[in-house]
């Protein structure tokens, strides 16, 4: 714990301790600062709640893209339709403002198709006006969570697929 | 994320990563206060300058699904950046905005991050990082916590 005598309040600005309280003490300050969080919750405009889902979403992508491990799911379509429900109610609308059919949407949140150069550079645009106001957003992030996917996707297939492969090849040893 | 370095005026950028093992060899109780290893089994991420393995700040994290919140229980800026004679600014609003986004990524709009302050410095953490008082704690969720992760996450 904390020496207070051997410090001044101006270096304390830089250490915070909060283990120092009782099992019960810990208890008390859960329920309290629940309490105060639900009062104030109620209070929350939509757009706080939609600023924070796109903060969430933002975030979650830079994580997946600084990750070293590949999921065999597809985070591309995730991401995308935690994207368009958050802005809109209807994703028929969200189709419409960048001009795709649709049908095409559903098919590329579904992963019966794959988004082409003009759909992806579409939805970058697009996400860059949504974020502007509200923090710095790199749009190619999309591009990168795609290709990432796709790197994903690739190295999996190659792991059942290696040996088969292999034998069609003659290497060269130094 | 960047801290401002006081003698050119500089902005430095900075990242915030998980402390590994070998770390811990190097995160001294005089440089950082306290006995960090005891936190080995909460999650603690270290703040260096980019590209550079010198630890400047230390957090250690502890999660609270249930209640979609999480406290900063030990944080601690390195002696040299601390006071008012200190070499870099940031650090210390760094690592809190940084348990926001963790809160943030987690969470979404439920986000939530507490800590328990000194006394004495209560109106402090209110003042600078948007903080609201509940019991012996203080909390930030909100736009409060939006505010300050925008104010502290760009390059």
């Amino acid at each position: 714990m904390i020496n207070k005598e051997n410090k001044s309040l101006e270096d304390f600005k830089y250490l915070i301790d909060s283990r120092d309280l009782t099992n019960k003490e810990k208890a008390e300050e859960r329920d309290t600062i629940l309490k105060a969080r639900a009062a104030r919750f109620e209070t929350r405009s939509d757009n706080d709640i939609k600023t924070a889902k796109l903060m969430q979403l933002k975030f979650q992508m830079e994580e997946y893209l600084s990750s070293p491990l590949c999921s065999v799911e597809l985070s591309f379509p995730k991401f995308l339709m935690t994207y368009i429900d958050t802005l809109y109610e209807k994703r028929k609308d969200f189709a419409s403002d960048i001009s795709i059919k649709p049908i095409v949407l559903s098919h590329v949140l579904n992963e019966h198709r794959e988004p082409n150069d003009s759909f992806l550079l579409r939805l970058m645009f697009h996400s860059q006006d949504s974020f502007k106001d509200l923090i710095e957003f790199d749009k190619s992030l999309w591009a990168m969570v795609y290709y990432q996917d796709k790197v994903c996707g690739f190295l999996d297939s190659s792991e059942k697929l290696g040996k088969s492969e292999k034998k069609h090849v003659r290497g060269i040893n130094f | 994320m960047i801290v401002i370095d006081l003698v050119s005026g500089l902005s430095k950028e900075i990242e915030i990563t998980l402390v590994n093992n070998l770390d811990y060899k190097s995160i001294t109780k005089s440089r950082f206060w306290f006995d960090w290893k005891q936190e080995k089994d909460y999650n603690v991420f270290k703040l260096c300058l980019k590209g550079t393995d010198d630890i400047l700040g230390l957090v250690s994290l502890d999660i609270f699904t249930k209640e979609s919140r999480i406290e900063i229980r030990l944080l601690a800026v390195s002696k040299e950046n601390r006071g008012k004679a200190k070499l870099l600014d940031l650090i210390a609003g760094n690592l809190i905005a940084f348990a926001c986004i963790e809160s943030i990524k987690k969470f979404g709009e439920m986000a939530c991050v507490s800590l328990v302050p000194k006394t004495d410095l209560i109106q402090y953490y209110m003042d600078e990082y948007g903080m609201l008082q509940a019991g012996k704690s203080l909390f930030i969720d909100g736009n409060e916590l939006l505010q300050l992760i925008k104010k502290y996450d760009h390059d």
